[in-house]
């Protein structure tokens, strides 16, 4: 008998949440039907710790006989007297009358033949159970009574290992799990982690509304009250309204001032049938949200330098370079005109007029962001030195521009070092393509992309007749034929319905002539569109309007130099602003060069620059 | 079980209709507005119902509080465009068991419909 608490105690010691009804140490004596009574009462005797005999007829299992029943029956006046000289059949036929006992199989779970056992009648309730330890129930099959105490007290030890699991999980998940009963009231167990992401300590009891109210609006937590009673409602399907859970994604707040972006998934617990909890899953989703936007924003640089790489990959990188930091010390100087120190309008006009140099190379080199930005930049700029009704706003905006262009440029930057990279491993090491050597193909490339952009076809043109355009001029020429054939696509060449009713080709041509001045050391180019000329009338009234004195048409042409004087109503990114050709005279003028205009209304505008062969300082 | 599709777009009422994939619908009614609805419930009394929110004459909420009084067993379920969850705990507060917004793809409406049957089943059975 010591033996059989041992393997109990055994038992014990080694059960776990997934143990079975085969696994319990139990009994094996057994007595036929037919036996007298008294056989089991001296096997009781001599058995103390037997809790019943498993009763057999013909070798086959027909019912249990616990200590219990016996004694109840045998204990009554006469009962020895009664049963004892009977079969155990005779005993047995009240036990029948009262349902009989009970055999479940061997791989039930220990909480499943608990839970059979106690639906029994009250009297039979502590009754032990036979086992079948192996399948069917064949003469001869495995046997086993177990004692219904042995049984609760493995039971309750699964329970004590469950609820230590479920501890250890509640204390570890990063979710933070609840019940919510009827009430919406917490249940005793939930994860730890509810009460971090929440920041409220002791949810038991308490309703999720009311632990709620303290983190999102009143609007809200009477919808998700709502909501939780729906979830109740067994007729509502629950698969069909996850979409308009009120807490699917929900802004909280904690003190002091701070937002955590919550989410609350909900599942109905159902147990026989009717919904008796709801699990509430909430997940702090702040560091998510924080990195989709993050994600998104860096898409969309990466789109950005994915543009700028493609224009770039065709530029000189030499000019972009160049480019880039003059650009670098334009930003400076805006950043110190936006100052608290007031600015001379002379100092915002020099400024501009270099800006606008700057953002026609970069349309030029095919940088249409960059130009893009700095075309912003004078537009805040210029807000400024109007003097707009708010000028604080007018400077912020003005410093925002700074800081995203400033963006710009750093992200070129990175392109061009990584083309460069890429570039060494292309060409290999190829070298020596100047300036003045890629100068056609990058003005090809910009009138055909303006020209595009414009609505207005034309072809450009060189008839360098064996001259080159020496290397130290090759900046100052760049940017002359930029300036004149931006002028000449956007005011200069006509619309194509236009041109053809004047009887011109509707694909406009700009073309540049060289020509060498050996004797004076200079070189000689013509610059020449075949469109509708200057418009010598707005000329005249611009000059009237600006008070300027009015004489020959050469006079009036001459005025499309001067600072200030444009005719074009509207400014544009490509022209407009007043400070392109007075920017350009000034540059050519700095190099030791000169422009002239030369125009017939209708017909043609062609400009002539000469340059000396040597760059002068 | 017969379906009744309540929607004031031919368009939706069409691609509700095509998306019945569940064997267990052998009919589908169509209603415009939610006077219609009510009208065609009282006569055919089907199990299912697809229901829409903005309509003339009668509006979904309306026709459903009118179809649940007539039989309180069917299955309504609301396809809308309006996306707010004051006006869909409404419909669900007044007897309906889901809610569907649009646009949807068929598929939605699809295994929309599949549960919707074997809800009515449970709760008939």
């Amino acid at each position: 008998m010591a033996e059989y608490s041992n393997l109990r105690a055994e038992f014990l010691t080694r059960i776990s949440t997934g143990s079975t009804l085969a696994e319990l140490p139990g009994h094996e004596a057994s007595l036929e039907m037919s036996d007298r009574t008294k056989k089991a009462g001296d096997f009781f005797h001599s058995h103390p710790e037997v809790p019943g005999l498993l009763l057999t007829e013909n070798g086959r299992f027909r019912s249990v006989l616990s200590r219990r029943f016996y004694h109840d029956a045998v204990g009554r006046y006469h009962g020895m007297d009664i049963y004892h000289p009977r079969p155990l059949r005779f005993l047995m036929s009240r036990l029948e009358e009262l349902g009989g006992a009970l055999a479940l199989p061997g791989h039930l779970s220990i909480e499943e033949a608990v839970r059979r056992g106690l639906e029994r009648p009250r009297e039979l309730v502590y009754e032990p159970l036979a086992v079948h330890l192996s399948p069917g129930e064949s003469p001869g099959a495995e046997m086993r009574l177990i004692d219904f105490e042995d049984l609760l007290a493995a039971d309750s030890r699964v329970t004590l290992l469950r609820s230590g699991q479920m501890k250890q999980i509640l204390s570890t998940v990063r979710e933070g799990l609840l019940l919510i009963d009827r009430e919406h009231r917490i249940g005793l167990e939930y994860a730890i982690s509810a009460e971090a992401i929440l920041e409220v300590r002791g949810l038991a009891g308490r309703t999720l509304p009311e632990v709620l109210a303290a983190r999102l609006d009143p609007e809200r937590v009477q919808l998700a009250t709502e909501y939780l009673d729906m979830l109740f409602d067994p007729r509502v399907i629950e698969s069909l309204i996850t979409k308009i859970n009120p807490l699917l994604k929900v802004e909280a707040r904690f003190e002091p001032g701070r937002t955590k972006t919550l989410a609350f998934r909900f599942v109905r617990g159902i147990e026989g049938g009717t919904i008796r909890h709801v699990l509430v899953r909430i997940e702090d989703m702040t560091r998510e949200e924080e990195m989709a936007r993050e994600l998104e924003a860096h898409r969309r640089r990466g789109e950005q330098s994915l543009e700028l790489a493609v224009n770039l990959i065709q530029a000189d990188p030499t000019a972009v370079v160049g480019l880039l930091d003059r650009v670098g010390s334009q930003l400076e100087r805006t950043g110190e005109l936006l100052g608290p120190h007031a600015a001379a309008p002379a100092a915002f006009d020099a400024l501009l007029r270099d800006l606008h140099g700057a953002k026609g190379e970069a349309s030029l080199l095919g940088f249409s962001p960059l130009a893009r930005e700095i075309h912003q930049i004078e537009d805040a700029l210029a807000g400024v030195r109007r003097g707009e009704p708010d000028p604080g706003s007018a400077r912020s905006g003005a410093a925002a521009r700074i800081t995203s262009t400033a963006a710009l440029l750093s992200m070129a930057r990175s392109v061009l070092e990584q083309l460069a990279r890429l570039g060494r491993v292309v060409r290999g090491g190829e070298t020596g393509s100047g300036e003045a050597q890629t100068l056609p193909a990058t003005l090809e490339r910009f009138v055909s992309g303006l020209a595009a952009e414009l609505g207005k076809p034309a072809r450009f043109l060189w008839r360098l007749d064996g001259v080159t355009i020496p290397e130290r001029q090759a900046p100052v020429v760049h940017e002359a034929l930029v300036q004149l054939a931006r002028n000449s696509l956007v005011h200069g060449v006509e619309a194509p319905e236009v041109r053809r009713l004047r009887g011109k080709p509707a694909v406009a041509t700009l073309q540049v002539a060289a020509k060498p001045r050996r004797a004076a050391g200079a070189i000689e180019l013509v610059f020449q569109d075949d469109g509708g000329g200057l418009d010598l009338a707005a000329l005249r009234a611009r000059a009237e309007q600006m008070g300027q004195a009015t004489g020959s048409d050469d006079e009036l042409r001459r005025l499309i130099f001067l600072p200030g004087f444009s005719t074009a109503a509207r400014a544009t990114l490509h022209a407009g602003r007043g400070m392109g050709l007075d920017l350009l005279r000034d540059r050519i003028e700095s190099v030791g060069g000169r422009i002239a205009v030369h125009s017939e209304p209708g017909r043609f505008c062609a400009f002539q620059i000469v340059l000396p062969l040597e760059a002068q300082p | 079980m017969r379906l009744l599709v309540v929607d004031d777009s031919l368009v939706v009422r069409n691609a509700i209709a095509r998306s019945v994939k569940s064997g267990a619908i052998r009919e589908v009614l169509r209603a415009e507005d939610g006077r219609q609805a009510v009208a065609l419930f009282q006569e055919h009394l089907p199990e299912l119902v697809t229901m829409d929110l903005t309509m003339p004459n009668l509006d979904g909420l309306a026709a459903i509080a009118q179809i649940r009084a007539i039989d309180p067993q069917t299955s309504i379920l609301v396809i809308s465009a309006l996306n707010s969850h004051r006006i869909a705990l409404d419909a669900i507060q007044r007897g309906a068991c889901g809610f569907l917004t649009k646009p949807f793809t068929e598929r939605e409406v699809s295994e929309a419909l599949d549960e919707l049957v074997l809800h009515a089943r449970a709760r008939t059975s």
